[in-house]
């Protein structure tokens, strides 16, 4: 059996930034394991620009943020393999690999970087009612034939979601001559940034139909038509509502969800909400050693975000490995919670006995759109930390710092909004 | 001339087929769909039934029990997956408590072992339970097959024997033609057969009333299924469905199951409607409520709510649903048709009809074979010879494999950890996949939790690659389902111009 | 005087922002919340401009490679330069910061690619 320090699974952005903090942190012997042809994740697939904005003070395409970090990858020369897919992972960080030169071996870690990404809600998973011609696409596969293969999927499209991917590619289909019809978003609000609504659909005259949603696909060999209605408060359709629209093409961007098979096989601990593991500030997991950042963690709107939390996850694996922390989830520690107008918040979990002037920075996605509000952290009563926020928006994860002081005796936090 | 023309390649066409080929016998099989089975055989509950429920004195009694007790050898030979993993009936009121009592009479008839189960006993067996069953029936002769996995490798292994397969083959009429029969094909093309064999599935009837005193009629049946995560399969370890309802058209339903299906995802299903269009399997939204919502009721009283306290919704990775050909003889109409010598009916194979495919399948074989006087093709072999799933091998067999074959370590699909090894097999074995979802259906490639969304881009390239043909002709299933329409950077702007 | 109305895209809030074009210039700009918005507004309601990223094919290549503008070029000329985009087949290899296309139609935009391909 293989032995290795840190094991990173995935080479995308929050694989390479905790590769490369932890490098920078001091350890040397690291692998990054990735199961495509190559580094760059997801971005390498993502041809618009807008990344970058925060880390590096300039708006970089998909391509080119990636490349910023396979670049340092290689100038630190730290080990990766291609073409190597993780099919097992225990508790104790045994990790079974496969690829085609080396075949099928196992390799014990002394700790783990998770960071596998997402994948995105299927039709299948949509339930939605009618026949299964061709023509029923998620957008990252519809992006991967355009933008890795060069190949357009349909001429005349209906997407349902109006999160930031479906947004981006109703952009782009039309700039490759493709009749994008309408955008079904199922809740009475869009879930992608603003200015994706404005440049992507306002820019071309694609109209967004709010509380809505695709009760019917029609088509033989191929679609032929889509049923939308409008939806009520429970999200169920309303009857009478239902229109047809013709097309050939249903784009899907109805959500994604974090990649936490090999998370769930080492038995870690998982949240409902975020459905990725629980962690600790350090972003420990509760398997001693294994450690979670990126969209496998919960799902990300910006990739500077994703680095950050690579960053982290780096260092604190970093500090483990030089026997300086870990064992999260067997400290005394204070629970985090999301409260009213939060939906997820990570880290679940702040370990007591740190550094007490610590900053622990906590990200949370609102429930609902607020304007004006303030962002509280409660323990009980008292408030150990307040931000104001001019909007938020569940398109968007908020951040929020407290002292490890600040939060005192307290058994939980709770993260909430005060309109 | 062909000796026997084989109509329809669903679990009865297959078995026929494969049974056929022990003979020395020119035989042909039709398919109207564009890949092997297309009907009822592949949009099913995947149950192998004991046979204790079906009326004594029935064909479907009889076909049930002895198909069922074929199924050991058979999935063996083929290489399928195959558990006997039980059926139990489940009672959830005291009023249903009677009917496990008729129930027990009637497997007592058929031959067929049952146990009845009091309170006790279930929370006895399976501790997950959460709420009290006033009682339930466990038949332990149930299982659990992959039904088209069947029906494929009945065709292949019939195939490697020696008989003919067409698919996007089409029977628009079957006529006399003096002592034989013309099958005709919409494309206008004439084929003569000493014997037809009509295993149209829900189109059979159609053909017997062309050539038979005898007419019926078959009624399309609808049944809807959802397919749960395999994450939840550690406690679905038997098949638990609710004691059967009488339905208002006459019978009963099999009622509404869990079953553990043998790939190891949960399937969850069906309820049965009449329906007027004999092909259309689209999914209804009332189907998928009536699932849902009995679940949501059921639920406590199976051990998967140890799993999830309420039906969880997200564990939902996709529904199908199928059309079963009901006939209004409400039994089996199995053998040569009265008035038409030589045409030999399969017909109206509802449920039992699965468990029942290969008994069927076994006794028109051997009454053509008869007929035709047959002698036997000592080169018949009943072994489908196919290599194991990745997903399902050791690490030695693993090993093995990539080192013999390294497209054995490219996993192309994740989610059922299927290789580029199976999937160019399964386009290169006899009857093999032409498209997206043949490779689908062979190697589970697609029917993850993702559904495609990671491996649907390179199962496309390499169908192109194997088939010789760009991506854009590359198919999701027949004719006119091309995935791609185009390239990219090709289109030019005209209104730009002006 | 004509009243031009349009979300900031310049940060998450969005604003909704509205100008006054007298002329050919703005003279007046509500709805905004900073400079930043401000001035996107003089820009948007005048001449509205956009960066340009889209995908180019290199000759006997199938797969793509993506490119950008590299300034905004004009937002009424994205057609007619996507059309010079497609028609421009070069050879690989390409590397990123490779130009394609220098000073396109004349809106002082170059083309520059952002992926590479072998």
């Amino acid at each position: 059996m293989r032995k290795v320090d840190l094991l990173v699974i995935g080479g995308g952005s929050a694989g390479m930034a905790a590769a490369i903090s932890a490098y920078e942190a001091g350890v040397r012997d690291i692998l990054v394991v990735e199961r495509s042809g190559a580094l760059g994740g997801v971005l390498n697939q993502c041809i618009h620009n807008g990344f970058g904005l925060h880390r590096y003070n300039e708006e970089l395409t998909g391509p080119e943020y990636a490349k910023r970090n396979i670049d340092r990858m290689k100038e630190l020369g730290i080990p990766y393999l291609l073409n190597t897919f993780v099919i097992g992972l225990t508790g104790d960080r045994v990790a079974t690999v496969v690829n085609p030169d080396e075949g099928q071996y196992r390799i014990k870690a002394g700790a783990v970087i998770l960071a596998m990404g997402c994948r995105e809600r299927a039709r299948g998973a949509l339930l939605i009612p009618g026949s299964r011609p061709a023509g029923i696409l998620t957008a990252g596969t519809a992006q991967r034939y355009l933008n890795l293969q060069g190949y357009v999927p349909g001429k005349e499209f209906v997407i349902l979601g109006s999160g930031d991917i479906g947004l981006i590619m109703a952009r782009q289909l039309v700039l490759e001559g493709v009749k994008v019809k309408e955008v079904v978003e199922i809740m009475p609000y869009s879930s992608g940034l603003t200015r994706n609504i404005s440049q992507c659909l306002h820019d071309y005259g694609i109209p967004l139909s709010l509380s809505s949603t695709v009760t019917e696909i029609r088509g033989k060999a191929r679609v032929t038509s889509v049923v939308v209605a409008k939806v009520d408060e429970a999200r169920r359709p309303i009857p009478g509502t239902e229109r047809e629209i013709p097309c050939d093409t249903l784009l899907i961007s109805a959500g994604l969800i974090p990649e936490n098979e090999l998370t769930e096989q080492a038995g870690i601990v998982m949240s409902k909400g975020t459905k990725g593991a629980e962690v600790s500030e350090c972003l420990e997991t509760s398997a001693e050693g294994v450690f979670s950042c990126g969209n496998v963690l919960h799902v990300h709107d910006l990739v500077d975000h994703v680095s950050e939390e690579g960053d982290a996850a780096g260092y604190h694996a970093a500090m483990y490995l030089a026997g300086k922390s870990g064992g999260s989830s067997k400290k005394d520690r204070i629970r985090v919670l999301p409260g009213n107008g939060a939906g997820t918040v990570v880290p679940q979990y702040i370990t007591r006995g740190g550094d007490p002037e610590e900053e622990i920075r906590l990200m949370f996605r609102p429930r609902a759109v607020y304007r004006n509000a303030k962002v509280l952290l409660r323990c009980g009563d008292r408030t150990a930390a307040a931000k104001k926020m001019m909007v938020l928006t569940p398109g968007e994860m908020c951040t929020v710092t407290v002292r490890r002081k600040d939060l005192g005796d307290a058994e939980t936090v709770t993260a909430e909004v005060e309109a | 001339m062909y000796d026997v023309i084989v109509i329809g390649t669903g679990i009865c066409g297959a078995a026929a087929a494969r049974e056929l080929s022990r003979y020395d016998l020119k035989v042909l099989v039709l398919e109207k769909g564009s890949d092997l089975c297309s009907g009822a055989s592949r949009g099913n509950s995947a149950m192998v039934h004991g046979g204790f429920d079906a009326d004594p004195g029935t064909e479907k009694a009889k076909y049930n029990v002895a198909g069922n007790r074929m199924f050991d050898q058979l999935c063996g030979e083929l290489n399928v997956p195959f558990e006997r993993s039980g059926t139990l009936i489940l009672a959830t009121t005291e009023a249903e408590v009677p009917e496990l009592y008729r129930l027990k009479e009637k497997s007592i008839e058929n031959g067929v072992e049952t146990i009845l189960m009091d309170t006790e006993a279930l929370k006895k067996r399976w501790p997950d339970m959460k709420a009290d069953a006033p009682g339930g029936l466990f038949c332990p002769s149930g299982g659990m097959v992959c039904p088209y996995g069947l029906v494929f490798a009945l065709c292949e292994n019939a195939a490697e024997n020696g008989v003919e397969f067409r698919r996007s083959a089409l029977v628009t009429k079957v006529e006399r033609a003096g002592e034989a029969w013309d099958v005709v094909l919409a494309s206008g093309e004439r084929l003569r057969t000493k014997i037809v064999m009509n295993c149209a599935g829900t189109h059979a009837d159609e053909f017997n009333n062309m050539v038979s005193d005898r007419k019926f009629t078959i009624i399309p049946r609808f049944g809807g299924h959802i397919i749960m995560d395999r994450k939840y399969i550690p406690w679905v370890d038997t098949t638990i469905t609710q004691t059967p309802t009488p339905l208002p058209t006459g019978g009963h339903t099999k009622g509404m199951g869990i079953m553990p299906s043998v790939d190891g995802t949960v399937i969850l299903g069906c309820e049965a409607t009449d329906h007027t269009d004999k092909d259309d399997v689209s999914l209804p939204r009332e189907s998928i409520d009536q699932i849902v919502n009995y679940f949501k009721g059921f639920w406590k009283y199976l051990p998967i709510s140890a799993a999830s306290e309420e039906f969880p919704m997200d564990g939902i990775i996709s529904a199908y649903g199928g059309l079963r050909p009901h006939p209004d003889t409400d039994d089996f109409v199995i053998g040569e048709a009265p008035g038409a010598p030589g045409f030999i009916n399969a017909a109206g194979i509802e449920s039992p009809g699965l468990t029942a495919g290969p008994a069927i399948g076994k006794h028109i074989a051997e009454l053509a074979a008869e007929m035709l006087d047959a002698a036997p093709d000592a080169s018949f072999d009943p072994v489908r010879h196919v290599k194991k799933p990745f997903r399902v091998m050791t690490d030695e067999e693993r090993a093995a494999a990539i080192a013999e074959n390294p497209d054995y370590a490219k996993i192309v699909c994740r989610c059922e950890l299927v290789t580029e090894a199976e999937i160019r097999d399964a386009i290169r074995r006899p009857v093999g996949a032409r498209s997206v979802g043949g490779v689908k259906m062979r190697t589970r490639a697609g029917m993850g939790r993702c559904q495609g969304g990671f491996c649907q881009n390179r199962v496309v390239e390499i169908l192109a690659e194997e088939l010789g043909i760009a991506p854009t002709e590359v198919l999701l299933s027949g004719e006119g389902s091309n995935i791609l329409t185009g390239e990219c950077c090709e289109v030019h702007f005209k209104e730009a111009e002006a | 005087m004509e009243k031009k109305e349009f979300i900031c895209i310049r940060c998450p809030v969005g604003c909704r922002l509205t100008a006054l074009v007298v002329n050919g210039g703005v003279t007046e700009v509500r709805g905004n919340s900073c400079a930043r918005g401000e001035a996107y507004a003089k820009q948007e309601a005048v001449s509205p401009t956009r960066t340009l990223v889209c995908l180019m094919r290199a000759r006997d290549r199938q797969r793509p490679f993506s490119v950008k503008s590299s300034v905004p070029v004009p937002k009424d000329m994205m057609f007619r330069c996507l059309n010079e985009i497609y028609a421009c087949r070069p050879k690989a290899p390409i590397r990123e910061h490779d130009v394609l296309i220098r000073n396109i139609l004349g809106t002082g935009a170059d083309i520059i690619a952002t992926s590479e391909l072998d």
